[in-house]
């Protein structure tokens, strides 16, 4: 039965098939077909689309994985090295070899310049240095011509102060104990007396007011070279009263004597500064000194 | 007009229906595209990024580059033989210029023959699906998967251009053995740069990744050549090849590089010091971080060892009569020690490693026999005030044991000689002697020495462990006897100099400690007494083999002939030998003389000491200041006559002739 809407004549059946809008659907239809064939738009409209969201999607698969393994190896060694790093400037800055022993830790390494060592070795009593390394045997060490550098090795206990030539052998191997070096240097630093008593001040003793008010009148970047270990006077009770100036150097450093009361007792602490801020220092405080006498 | 109205009707259905399905589908799919979008992993930017992977370097002490790990050596599309670059094309996508992903035609014929032939799964990944699918998804094959690869596909091709596709595919496929991209590939297989692959080369690799095991050429040579066919037609049809060139590339057969035949490292040293590294470090560090690590592996002495030991087990076979397809065969071991700093010069765990890669240098604990009789000695000279001089009789000995049966042990010839002086009992390896110096000492003093040299294992307490009945390892001996090498200063082995980062920072370094652990005029005593053993003894094989240089040393060989020994040592190198079987097997034939260490380990030393030691100038033992010589007469161990027999003798300035006879 032919229904309502269709007609009943194969002309108008043709007429309607062939219609504009059938017709016009059709070559769309193909025209779309035909062009995705031809250009691909749909991979580039989806290829595009996707690379708008690059940036949000997650980094997951092998290639990532890898990355993240180079990553955290990254991190382990970049750890290393900063740890090496922060132990070789420790080393460098150190004023004194309980200083060294404290700033390398144990499991970290660094290289000591050999004048820097000198200097530290020179800074200590000559018992004490004798015991680390008799120094005739550091004056050979020194000028054999065999040593290329001193290498240190933090321990729970302080260092191992290794001597090496240029193929990395152990030429002489020191122990330094960071608690005996601290019992030296503290019992070098304090002095139980005023610092009248102590004759190498004499001339260079000044009111402590006044040495301080001249002290932090100095540029900023002066001070810790002045107070390097400040640690001590903070840790020490009493009042301060004076301050003085040793009188010779030793090695760049000069030594600076503070002393404290307390229950009418004095005691002096003494802190080694370096020279070249000494001499700074010291030319501030002309003319001002507790006696009176001119500098 | 029924029918044309029927006809008309269906069609017309159909239309529509084509329609409304088409448009559902494409609904559904852009549901999907939309919905799975955000889920997709990133592009890394620049795509370049995935073969940036740093490697890890380890250089052997004389300089030469050992092994890579981890890393790739990406090479630009211009550094690649345009031949390779063709044959990929042609054999995986040769519509790669042309498509923007998928080629939708050979698509569209793998889905209908997938759909239409269950159990037969056609593929048609283009390079750019294929990279897709190597940089982020799992080797699953899910229809998920494959999608979610497409449109990835479509992202790398809309960012990229053809150029960087195809140098990032290059770059990152895997074509078996270990050898990930172009450039590490043609270095496995054929020894050279990819920019040098010829032809037949070329279309070789190039057929590899779709089956990189079954068509591996050093296992399945024929296999890879019929691939080779296929890739090489295909170039002929893709018009990247005339005729005549493809029958010159059939023709020819590429030699594969010889000293890589998978991913394995080839070395029992490069093993034992990956292993040492990821110990300290981790997998990481190790294969991700590119560090560079200085070994210190003398490679002409690993290649000589490894030579010598081969060598050397040839001859064994032979001794014991075994044909060559014969199973199981004797194996070896070979370890040179500096004994002046501890480096490990060459370490070599087996006869083949790719036949095993189990390392009995260091993991194999075997008894070494006589060999331990030098600590023996050395604890006889130190705490009894003996020499080479003493007076020993060699005689049929007991001795009670608390708690077993009594010890009871007899020469390796069954017979005895009598008076002897304890340099000659050394020399001959008479064993009633140790027995007696060892009952004197107490075998606790003989383990003190030994692990003072440098022996690890456990050792038990008992006499007869100053005949070497506690097994240790051969990296031990050459550790343990690289002490006695040195004067009696111990320095611990060790496999690395150096390690920096990618930037050549030093992360660590070895310092040479050396640690005075035995007296160095006892120590000379032993080694002049050992010197006596290469010269006359038991490992006179070695002089009569041409090696005439200073040197001492000792065999070793078990009861059973289970293992067969020889360590030694020039002033300079220390070489530590073991052969016997994995298994519990004799090294002996039928009806014939057990093979001992000074029959067949002492030539494989000789033979490898004598090419390690060719350039190095000849020098002999230092003489410590305490030590005076004097002429002993062999049998009453005193001053000589000018008509006895003597044998000279170091003495310290203490000792004298003729004193302290042990008879």
């Amino acid at each position: 039965m032919t229904l309502w809407y269709e007609p009943t004549k194969t002309g108008e059946w043709l007429r309607r098939i062939f219609s504009f809008a059938n017709l016009l659907i059709l070559f769309m239809t193909i025209t779309l077909m035909v062009s995705e064939l031809r250009f691909d738009w749909c991979e580039l409209m989806i290829g595009r689309y996707l690379a708008s969201l690059n940036g949000s999607r997650p980094e997951t698969g092998a290639v990532w994985k890898a990355g993240e393994q180079s990553s955290r190896a990254h991190t382990f060694l970049k750890r290393i090295i900063e740890e090496r790093q922060n132990a070789a400037r420790y080393a460098q800055e150190a004023t004194s070899f309980a200083e060294l022993a404290s700033g390398v830790l144990p499991g970290q390494w660094a290289n000591i310049d050999k004048d820097h060592f000198k200097r530290l070795y020179l800074a200590i009593p000559a018992t004490a240095a004798s015991e680390l390394i008799p120094p005739e045997e550091l004056i050979w060490l020194f000028g054999g011509g065999t040593l290329n550098r001193i290498f240190c090795e933090g321990k729970p206990y302080g260092l191992e102060i290794f001597f090496l030539n240029s193929e990395n052998r152990v030429l002489r191997q020191i122990t330094l104990n960071k608690s005996k070096m601290e019992k030296i240097e503290k019992h070098e630093a304090i002095f139980k007396g005023t610092l009248e008593q102590i004759p190498e001040f004499q001339g260079r003793i000044y009111p402590a007011e006044h040495f301080f008010k001249v002290l932090l009148a100095l540029p900023q970047d002066i001070i810790p070279d002045l107070i390097t270990t400040p640690q001590k006077l903070l840790n020490q009770q009493g009042t301060l009263t004076k301050a003085g100036i040793w009188n010779e150097a030793t090695s760049g450093y000069i030594k600076l004597g503070f002393e404290f009361k307390e229950n009418g007792k004095s005691v002096v602490l003494f802190i080694r500064a370096r020279e070249w801020a000494v001499w700074r220092l010291s030319s501030n405080l002309t003319g001002t000194s507790l006696k009176g006498d001119p500098q | 007009m029924k029918l044309l109205t029927i006809l008309i009707r269906l069609t017309r259905f159909l239309i529509y229906a084509s329609l409304a399905i088409g448009s559902v589908v494409m609904l559904i799919i852009t549901i999907v595209i939309f919905s799975a979008a955000k889920d997709l992993p990133k592009l890394p930017e620049p795509l370049s990024r995935i073969i940036e992977t740093p490697k890890t370097e380890i250089y052997a002490s004389t300089g030469e580059r050992l092994i890579t790990l981890g890393g790739r050596e990406p090479v630009p599309l211009s550094r690649v033989s345009p031949d390779f670059i063709n044959a990929m094309l042609a054999v995986e996508d040769h519509m790669f210029w042309d498509h923007h992903g998928i080629n939708k035609l050979r698509t569209l014929k793998a889905l209908y023959i997938t759909l239409t032939r269950p159990g037969r799964i056609e593929g048609a990944s283009t390079i750019t699906q294929q990279l897709a699918k190597n940089l982020f998804f799992s080797f699953e094959r899910t229809y998920l998967r494959k999608f979610k690869e497409m449109m990835v596909a479509f992202q790398i091709e809309y960012s990229c251009t053809k150029e960087e596709i195809l140098h990032a595919y290059i770059n990152q496929i895997s074509f078996g053995a270990g050898a990930q991209g172009v450039e590490k590939a043609s270095q496995v297989f054929f020894g050279k740069s990819a920019v040098e692959l010829t032809l037949g080369e070329a279309a070789l690799l190039a057929g590899l990744p779709k089956s990189p095991t079954n068509y591996n050429p050093y296992r399945h040579y024929d296999k890879a050549l019929k691939r080779r066919q296929v890739v090489i037609a295909r170039m002929r049809e893709a018009g990247y090849i005339t005729e005549n060139e493809a029958q010159e590339a059939l023709r020819s057969r590429p030699l594969l590089h010889s000293e890589h035949a998978d991913a394995r490292t080839g070395s029992y040293f490069l093993d034992a010091l990956i292993n040492e590294l990821v110990e300290q470090y981790g997998n990481d560090v190790v294969f991700h971080g590119g560090i560079r690590v200085t070994a210190t592996v003398d490679s002409n002495l690993q290649y000589a060892g490894d030579q010598a030991l081969k060598n050397g087990l040839e001859r064994l076979d032979a001794l014991m009569g075994l044909k060559p397809d014969a199973e199981p065969r004797p194996q070896g071991a070979l370890v040179a020690i500096d004994p002046a700093s501890g480096a490990v010069r060459a370490m070599i765990g087996g006869r083949d490693y790719y036949n095993s890669e189990y390392n009995r240098a260091i993991n194999s604990r075997r008894q070494p026999g006589s060999g331990f009789k030098p600590f023996l000695y050395y604890t006889a000279l130190e705490k009894l005030n003996f020499n080479g001089a003493t007076v020993m009789v060699d005689s049929p000995i007991s001795i009670p044991v608390i708690g077993s049966s009594t010890w009871e042990p007899r020469n390796f010839e069954k017979s005895y000689r009598g008076r002897m002086l304890l340099k000659q009992a050394l020399t001959d390896s008479v064993n009633t002697i140790a027995a007696r110096l060892v009952e004197k000492t107490g075998p606790r003093a003989v383990i003190d020495t030994a692990k003072l040299c440098g022996i690890t294992s456990k050792l038990e307490d008992v006499y007869s462990v100053a005949l070497g009945t506690s097994s240790v390892t051969p990296f031990e001996m050459a550790s343990a006897y690289s002490t006695l090498a040195s004067g009696g200063i111990r320095h611990e082995p060790f496999m690395i100099w150096r390690v920096e980062d990618a930037f050549g920072r030093v992360i660590y370094e070895h310092l040479v400690r050396g640690r005075k652990v035995l007296d160095p005029e006892t120590t000379y005593q032993v080694v002049d007494m050992m010197k006596s053993v290469i010269d006359r003894g038991s490992g006179r094989t070695v002089r009569e083999m041409g090696f005439t240089r200073p040197a001492a040393g000792k065999t070793g060989t078990t009861d059973s002939y289970n293992d067969a020994w020889f360590t030694g040592f020039t002033p300079n190198l220390c070489t530590a030998i073991w052969t016997g079987f994995d298994r519990n097997r004799k090294l002996k034939r039928s009806s014939q003389p057990g093979i001992t260490g000074g029959r067949i380990a002492s030539t494989i030393w000789a033979e490898f000491m004598g090419e390690a030691m060719k350039n190095e100038p000849s020098r002999d033992f230092s003489i410590p200041d305490g030590i005076h010589f004097e002429q002993a007469d062999v049998t009453s161990g005193c001053s000589a006559s000018q008509s006895s027999s003597v044998l000279t003798v170091p003495l310290k300035k203490n000792q004298h002739l003729c004193e302290n006879p042990q008879y």
